[in-house]
């Protein structure tokens, strides 16, 4: 027997009425209970002084430690993984070789040399090789580490790109502002897998950006020729952009994933918001490949600084949830086994400016840096991330 | 013990409790889950179909709550969060229930006299809102039984007005065609 529905919005909201019962006091008193059981989880001291209490508890413990003679020695890093080289705060750009880095002040950017071996000025900082100041939405490094791209050296819409192989051949410079309409104000560059081409994206409004009305302009750049192609003007994505291994899909903040036509394809947390253009948030829900292309990694960010690590596995169209506290993904393991994530607030949006100065000054309780089988288990710390000098991690190939 | 706080505003009561909960006060933690934990319960009641697991899922995102209070900067914003944090409970619900999925037999009916034809459509709303994804029940149940505009819904999602509706009509009709295999 066939029956015939009319969904009207009054047969869905009695039928789900129906759906649901109060709850009953054992309901409440259970909950009370559980989180009683977890109390010990939370740091029940009024916030102005939990800095200060732990200020202390760290100085009486490192007191401890010294009188007794113990060394503090780092946890051993897990296989296949190693510290590259420390470096001051800032916005690290490293190389995907892991040879270089770029630091920014509040002057522009810097392109130094990782590793024990770097050379550094007579104060113990590292001296640059290349250096320029101006404009900047962050920098770029093509695959083979080779050039390193970044926006303006004193012209808005300018790009400029560096051969670190050839550096008396100096920039080469390729202006994008008369391809594109608007405020030319690039962002988020991401070099494409192949080395061909640059993603960038302008928005239409300055920072700081309301949500409201304000869209993401995406576009790839040709690197032989410096021609401009859109691929689109008007999603709701922003800041971050990955590239799939393949070079044939985007992902971007929210779980968006869009083919080079800017056609939606997949939308992978689709109860979380889009986040609005030029508002970096902490925690960064942005879509990463594993090294094959047949896995994706994301934080689904449930407050403003937490969220999950969720994978997507081949075929599945669910998600797995592979730690339950996470803020940003580092990076997968070559062979893909594993993922680097970070809990905690990011060190990157932390910086302070102090006084007049120039100086940059961090705040907050820092951020952990864990490890994690893709397949599920415990995961492993691997440091603290803490307001000194922050380790550069590199994996062996 | 009920607080002095609650004599300020209600939403500036509200904020203060949440805040006073992120500290670790119990008390203030109990207001806020006695407050609340009637539309918690029922929301998670009308995506999951079932009490048992409305229980669960209403006790993980309390106790979710509780842990991850501290992070909390805003606690305006405190109502939107429990929404979103039931939501994900309800979702690795309805995720488990999938990896060990239980066939009711006795469910199964060949005929419905008519005194029973309530029941019996009652019986196939809901095989078929089960069949839903978790973002298409989630969006139902936040339109038709809280009763949000869908500015508001638009508002909690943080996604422009014509998404939300988007998205709602897609779920509306997700569930028009699993009814239609259902009945």
């Amino acid at each position: 027997m066939n029956t015939t529905y009319r969904l009207t919005d009054e047969l869905i909201a009695r039928r789900l009425a129906e759906r649901t019962t109060g709850p009953d006091d054992a309901l409440v008193a259970d909950i009370l209970r559980a989180t009683e059981s977890r109390a010990q989880r939370r740091s029940v001291l009024p916030r102005p002084w939990s800095t200060a209490w732990a200020l202390l508890l760290l100085a009486l413990l490192l007191a401890a430690v010294a009188a007794i003679g113990i060394a503090t020695a780092p946890p051993p890093m897990p296989p296949g993984l190693q510290v590259r080289a420390e470096t001051p705060l800032g916005g690290l750009g490293l190389s995907p070789d892991g040879r270089w880095m770029t630091p920014f002040s509040r002057d522009g950017h810097t392109v130094v040399r990782t590793g024990p071996d770097a050379p550094r000025n007579p104060d113990g900082s590292f001296r640059g090789v290349l250096s320029w100041k101006g404009y900047s939405g962050g920098t770029a490094w093509s695959p083979d580490s080779r050039y390193v791209a970044w926006h303006g050296s004193g012209s808005v819409g300018v790009v400029t790109i560096y051969d670190l192989e050839n550096p008396g051949a100096g920039p080469r410079e390729i202006s994008v502002a008369q391809q594109v309409p608007g405020t030319a104000w690039v962002l988020g560059m991401r070099w494409s897998p192949d080395g061909s081409q640059i993603l960038f994206e302008t928005s239409n409004c300055e920072y700081p950006c309301s949500a409201e009305g304000a869209a993401t302009q995406l576009y790839l750049l040709d690197v032989a020729t410096g021609s401009v192609d859109v691929i689109s003007r008007t999603l709701p994505v922003g800041y971050v952009g990955t590239w799939s291994p393949d070079g044939e899909s985007l992902g971007f903040i929210g779980g968006l994933i869009v083919d080079l036509r800017g056609t939606v394809v997949r939308d992978l947390l689709p109860l979380v918001p889009e986040i609005p253009p030029a508002v970096p948030p902490t925690c960064l829900s942005v879509p990463v490949w594993s090294p094959d292309g047949r896995r994706i990694a994301i934080i689904e960010p449930l407050t403003a600084d937490t969220g999950r690590l969720l994978v997507f596995d081949p075929g599945a169209a669910e998600p797995r949830v592979l730690a339950a506290d996470a803020c940003r993904i580092t990076g997968w393991s070559p062979d893909g086994e594993r993922i680097v994530f970070v809990t905690g607030d990011s060190f990157a949006t932390k910086l302070v400016q102090e006084g007049n100065s120039g100086g940059m000054r961090p705040t907050g309780p820092g951020s952990d840096a864990w490890i994690i089988g893709v397949e599920g288990g415990e995961p492993q710390r691997i440091f603290h991330l803490g307001w000194g000098e922050v380790p550069i991690l590199t994996w062996d190939r | 013990m009920k607080h002095a706080a609650l004599s300020a505003t209600p939403s500036a009561a509200s904020d203060t409790l949440v805040e006073m909960a992120a500290r670790g006060d119990r008390h203030a933690f109990e207001q806020l889950v006695e407050t609340r934990v009637d539309r918690i319960f029922r929301t998670a009641c009308a995506i999951l179909g079932n009490e048992a697991d409305a229980r669960d899922a209403t006790q993980e995102a309390f106790i979710a709550a509780w842990v991850q209070l501290p992070r909390l900067r805003d606690a305006a914003r405190f109502d939107a969060w429990l929404n979103r944090v039931i939501l994900n409970a309800c979702r690795d619900a309805i995720r488990k229930r999938r990896r060990s999925r239980e066939m009711e037999l006795d469910g199964l009916q060949v005929s419905a006299p008519d005194a029973q034809r309530e029941v019996a459509d009652r019986d196939v709303f809901n095989a078929a809102f089960d069949r839903l994804s978790s973002a298409d029940r989630s969006i139902l149940v936040l339109h038709h039984l809280q009763g949000l505009p869908l500015t508001e819904i638009a508002g909690r999602l943080g996604v422009p007005v014509g998404t939300a509706k988007s998205r709602l009509h897609t779920a509306r009709r997700a569930l028009e065609r699993a009814l239609e295999a259902e009945a």
